[in-house]
């Protein structure tokens, strides 16, 4: 009896810790196998042939298909700049500028990785060729609910979101890359409720 | 007897860590998302098919502003040649193996004269082509692999409606056939 409750002890803490820590360790922000900056994060080996296990299954879970390292690289982001999880009846503002790249497109995703229904009028989601900017170069998004003056991304719905920044044809892939890559920051205005 | 709970838990953790392990290397294989094997199984053999939103090819997280082409190979039998027009719009394309892995990816820029014009082939078909030479090896990038079957995806920028006509005719012109190494 007693070896049986100790095999039971045994299994009950290796399936729970194990299971717990492999679904922890491919979560979709700040996972293993993932640089990031401020509030994004990006998986730079997912577009090369060796690939870390982690990346692979994620990639695999979350059926998502990667860019190669010639196309691009994907920043991810599901919180803002003060660690709260992005709110659909949230305002944001997505200020400042992208590493360099060719082009770059944003778009505003459900968790289950289905695009976020825009509100009436809008678009869910942006591209770098029409966007308008400072004269620095910078750039403000509004991702709001309502219609924003200047660059208005509109998302509806309630609940959370998450943010995907594509850099394509960009040097931060490439080997000599990742020379200190500038995010821009997400930053809460105010909410609905 | 006071280590009994020590012993079972180093024991537990033991287990949890062959138990971790396990878990990530199984996902890619066990995983019903996986969206490379629902490509793999959505496109055909010698042929560059339109991914479209909504279809039976669940991708997650796409990029709305592009639009995807794939086309599956076997170099079991032939080498492959993907080709593609000039085009002024971006375009990038990924060769991927059978389990989604990128084996080699390029853009309209890295393209040669920014052009695709790429051929995939297995070491024993590089073996002859190196031998015979043939011209396409100048315009060609040449991709080897180790695994004989897997996919192309191609993808080009669709920057507003006014572009889609042009981004159709670039994915419709694209072609994927087989290719003689000998």
């Amino acid at each position: 009896m007693r070896l049986f409750f100790n095999v039971f002890i045994v299994i009950v803490i290796g399936l729970a810790l194990g299971g717990y820590s492999a679904d922890y360790s491919i979560q979709r922000s700040h996972g293993i196998g993932a640089i990031n900056i401020g509030q994004w994060s990006a998986w730079p080996f997912v577009g090369g042939s060796e690939v870390d296990p982690y990346t692979a299954a994620k990639v695999a879970a979350d059926g998502t298909i990667p860019l190669g390292a010639a196309e691009g690289l994907a920043f991810e982001a599901a919180i803002d700049q003060d660690g709260d999880l992005l709110s659909k009846e949230c305002r944001y503002n997505l200020t400042g500028i992208t590493p360099s790249a060719r082009l770059w497109t944003l778009a505003a995703y459900e968790n289950d990785g289905s695009y976020v229904k825009p509100g009436e009028a809008g678009i869910s989601s942006k591209y770098s060729g029409n966007i308008v900017r400072f004269p620095d170069g910078s750039f403000t998004i509004s991702i709001s609910n309502s219609p924003q003056p200047g660059n208005w991304l509109s998302v509806s719905g309630e609940g959370t979101f998450k943010l995907i920044l594509r850099l394509y044809d960009t040097p931060v892939t490439s080997s000599s890359g990742l020379i200190d890559p500038i995010m821009p920051t997400i930053r809460r205005l105010d909410c609905v409720s | 007897m006071s280590w009994r709970p020590v012993y079972l838990l180093v024991c537990g953790l033991i287990l949890a860590g062959i138990v971790h392990i396990a878990i990530i290397f199984l996902i890619p294989f066990l995983g019903s998302r996986d969206a490379a094997q629902q490509i793999s199984e959505y496109s055909r053999i010698g042929q560059f098919q339109l991914i479209q939103d909504g279809q039976q090819v669940g991708i997650s997280d796409r990029d709305p502003f592009f639009h995807l082409a794939v086309c599956r190979y076997d170099l079991e039998q032939n080498a492959l040649i993907v080709s593609g027009m000039k085009s002024s719009t971006f375009w990038s394309a990924s060769v991927f193996d059978e389990r989604g892995r990128v084996v080699y990816s390029l853009n309209d820029r890295t393209a040669i004269k920014n052009q695709l014009q790429l051929i995939v082939l297995n070491p024993i078909q590089m073996a002859d082509l190196r031998e015979h030479q043939p011209e396409d090896v100048e315009t060609s990038i040449i991709v080897e692999t180790l695994s004989n079957r897997g996919f192309v995806l191609l993808r080009v920028l669709n920057r507003d409606s006014s572009w889609r006509a042009r981004t159709r005719e670039f994915l419709s012109a694209a072609t994927c056939g087989p290719y003689e190494t000998r």
